[in-house]
């Protein structure tokens, strides 16, 4: 996550029903708590890793 | 002796203090409105607009490094329309200026954009993206000084609010794509955009950020690289120069204007605190002031070393 606060779009998550314009809820502002079913699962595993240990 | 803190970029462009939000830092302005007091900067500088709403990148988008941050967010954002009639009218109601960062693919995007925006109220003038390093072919208006000017007469010719052009330090004569676009007609110049950088995933052998695997590189540990540029890029124009890259402090700020910068921009280091540009433009006020100087552009220093300088 990078500002915290909505303004970066740093923290992208892919998000069920999202079409061109809606693809992505931001963690920061719509989470990082969300409905189990508002996430799209399939999508989001196939993302890679973001952090390095 | 009065203090001054404005700044004229041009075309009746006046910033009330030296200090804007970088773009891509400060989103539209509109999450920011409700943590500082967007009054009290000089400029907010818009997320990068295009002609149509773009979705951006796949995550992941930023990476963190060592001083500073990579991002490839690969301009999302809503789209010209929308943001000429559902964020133009918020604008209105701050009381510094705003100016719309523009971004496309090609000349004819940047002149679309620029004609929709410019009868709209609460744009006060446009900062030309000629130098994202996130999308394919961001770059490429803004490495060739020919391609450079192109888009910015074609720009100038279709207004007469403040053209700005935010140049990329991934060149090798910035200098000479600063002097073009002067020539172009542009009033003032952003120096620099964010260097090309990569961070490597060790244990996937891969690197971090998806597709070329490179993002734009920001925060302090760019700023001697910035404060370079700005130098090259004042020596090469005569009109406004906006130092932006790495700047967190109060100091950051001050060696911009001594490198010969008319205005700074405080972009990575709002993330960290969002205050922070406001607590800048205090601190150059009372810099100024303790240095007995009325206006910003007196702390300008001699930066090149075929001049005089004191030693």
């Amino acid at each position: 996550m990078g500002c915290g606060f909505g303004t970066c779009l740093g923290c992208a998550l892919p998000v069920v029903g999202g079409d061109e314009n809606t693809a992505w809820a931001l963690c920061c502002t719509a989470g990082p708590v969300m409905p189990l079913r508002a996430v799209a699962w399939d999508e989001l595993m196939r993302l890679p890793p973001a952090h390095v240990a | 002796m009065t203090l001054d803190l404005s700044v004229d970029l041009g075309r009746g462009l006046r910033l009330t203090n030296p200090v804007g939000l970088a773009s891509g830092t400060a989103g539209f302005g509109l999450e920011l409105a409700g943590l500082i007091d967007l009054d009290a900067v000089g400029a907010l500088f818009t997320k990068g607009t295009t002609r149509l709403p773009r979705t951006g990148n796949a995550p992941p988008r930023v990476a963190e490094t060592t001083a500073g941050m990579l991002n490839s967010i690969g301009l999302q954002n809503p789209g010209v329309e929308h943001v000429a009639s559902e964020y133009a009218p918020q604008f209105a109601r701050w009381g510094c200026a705003v100016i719309a960062n523009i971004a496309g693919a090609g000349v004819d995007e940047y002149v679309d954009c620029v004609s929709i925006l410019d009868g709209v109220a609460g744009v006060d003038g446009y900062e030309l993206n000629i130098s994202c390093p996130n999308i394919a072919h961001g770059l490429d208006l803004g490495r060739d000084p020919g391609e450079a000017a192109r888009v910015t007469a074609a720009v100038r010719a279709v207004t007469e609010r403040c053209v700005i052009v935010k140049l990329s330090p991934n060149v090798t004569d910035i200098g000479a794509i600063a002097s073009a676009v002067e020539s172009a007609g542009a009033d003032a110049v952003s120096a620099v955009n964010t260097y090309v950088g990569m961070k490597i995933h060790r244990h996937a052998r891969r690197p971090v950020l998806p597709g070329s695997g490179t993002g734009g590189l920001s925060g302090p540990a760019i700023k001697p690289l910035a404060l370079a540029a700005v130098a090259a890029v004042r020596r090469a124009v005569t009109i406004p120069v906006i130092g932006v890259g790495g700047i967190a402090t109060t100091e950051d700020a001050v060696d911009f204007l001594i490198a010969g910068a008319d205005a700074i921009q405080v972009g990575t280091a709002t993330f960290t605190d969002p205050s922070a540009a406001i607590r800048i433009v205090a601190g150059v006020h009372d810099y100024l002031d303790a240095a007995g100087l009325s206006r910003a552009t007196q702390l300008r220093g001699h930066p090149d070393p075929t001049e005089s300088a004191p030693c």
